[in-house]
């Protein structure tokens, strides 16, 4: 299991959540437009849910349907 | 309208929702989750937390599932002490309590909607929730009473204005189920190394629940190998008990496990259980305070009078976390363990009126 960033994030990219994360799971670069959890490291603990401004934050079992695309999203993120 | 909405269906939820539709209330709980659903929990229930369930109307079923606790054996600083209980408490599977609970308010008469809670406002009239349902749909749902039940990382708290800037540090837990124990006993087995500690709490002869609680630094220094840190960090702190034992579940982290609402109401809003205030772990109050706050919210909603709230929880809430806290400071202060532990091997008397406090059996 783990967290995952959805559509919300874009444009957004507040980063209060990398901030909050215990095991610095959370990237992405100044080009990116959102923000991406690592789903091999995170722990989740939850802790970024409520750090979110714009509630883009989901456990994975949890994501909206028509959000469920970021699952993958997120975790090819960081398999470049 | 309804008389009530609840955010939240863990056991301060479902024990508010229950109580509420008995005394006759319409309640509508919501919960991002499907249950049975998994959560980093000690799964110790103290007597108080037993007594809590029987009064509910739920102690019976559960009994036949739980087994009974009849104290801790700490280990550290090279002490080894003893600690019976007043009164026995249950380690029981948190997933089925959560179940139970649940499925005991739906018989009751509460509607469960699965729902993630986005948004909270509280206003003159009413107080307004929003939430998102699976297909990614958004509704807002408006009430006199709103209940923010839903933990330590609270929406309804913080869309509410209720909780200042949360800590970011602090000690976090992550617990699993072991199995292949050789014959565990009635006794949770605690190892303390400073504020570092692990807790091995039985659910069955062979298996039992093993949560780790580490500072936010060492988590952090492990960031790329959590899983292979904390199965290290136990098995170094407990030595021979966990050597026949291996994880059987994914291990499932919360933290930090420090947080406090700065108030308990708005207007038309409460606070109860983990989103009223989180104790330390290492007491099992957890989900005493989470119904035993449901009950005091019950009684004031029914009465209608919400103010009475803060006042009757935060008293209770207190009570806890001074308890919590002289525990804590003699289990990880090297000093005053030592100093404990003689007394504490005469059979605890200078601590029962502590221990009783802390076991909720006070």
């Amino acid at each position: 299991m783990a967290y995952v960033i959805t559509e919300p994030c874009i444009g957004t990219k507040d980063k209060s959540c990398v901030d909050v994360c215990p095991v610095d799971c959370i990237h992405g670069k100044d080009e990116d437009e959102m923000l991406f959890i690592d789903p091999e490291v995170c722990i989740d603990c939850g802790a970024c849910v409520s750090a979110c401004p714009v509630e883009a934050i989901y456990a994975d079992s949890d994501v909206p349907e028509k959000w469920q695309n970021f699952i993958d999203v997120n975790a090819e993120y960081f398999k470049k | 309208m309804l008389s009530a909405l609840v955010a939240g269906a863990g056991p301060a939820g479902s024990t508010l929702a229950l109580l509420l539709a008995r005394a006759g209330k319409s309640v509508c709980l919501y919960d991002r989750s499907t249950f049975p659903r998994n959560k980093a929990c000690g799964e110790y229930l103290s007597a108080g937390s037993v007594r809590l369930l029987h009064e509910i109307g739920v102690g019976a079923q559960l009994a036949a599932h739980a087994r009974p606790v009849s104290g801790v054996r700490l280990h550290g600083h090279g002490v080894h002490a003893t600690i019976d209980f007043p009164q026995p408490g249950w380690s029981l599977p948190r997933c089925l309590l959560d179940q139970t609970l649940l499925r005991a308010a739906r018989e009751a008469g509460a509607s469960v909607v699965r729902a993630r809670v986005e948004d909270c406002s509280d206003r003159a009239a009413d107080a307004s929730l929003t939430v998102r349902f699976p297909d990614g749909s958004i509704a807002a749902a408006q009430s006199t009473v709103i209940i923010g039940a839903d933990g330590m990382h609270s929406i309804v708290a913080r869309k509410c204005g209720l909780v200042a800037d949360r800590a970011h540090t602090g000690r976090f837990a992550l617990g699993g189920h072991y199995g292949g124990f050789r014959k565990l006993d009635g006794y949770i087995d605690m190892f303390v190394d400073g504020d570092t500690y692990v807790a091995i709490n039985p659910l069955t002869d062979t298996a039992a629940n093993v949560m780790l609680v580490v500072g936010h630094e060492e988590l952090a220094h492990n960031a790329q190998r959590v899983d292979a840190f904390a199965e290290e960090r136990a098995r170094a702190l407990a030595g021979d008990l966990l050597a026949r034992a291996s994880a059987e579940s994914k291990r499932i982290a919360i933290g930090p496990l420090s947080y406090r609402a700065r108030r308990l109401r708005s207007r038309h809003v409460l606070l109860v259980g983990d989103a009223a205030a989180f104790v330390d772990p290492f007491t099992g109050q957890g989900v005493y305070l989470a119904m035993r706050c449901a009950q005091i919210a019950a009684e004031c909603i029914t009465s209608g009078d919400l103010r009475a709230y803060e006042a009757r929880a935060r008293r209770e809430i207190a009570a806890r976390e001074r308890a919590a806290k002289r525990v804590g400071a003699f289990v990880h202060t090297p000093v005053l363990a030592r100093a404990a532990a003689p007394m504490l091997r005469r059979g605890a008397w200078i601590f029962s009126p502590l221990v009783r406090r802390v076991v909720g059996a006070a």
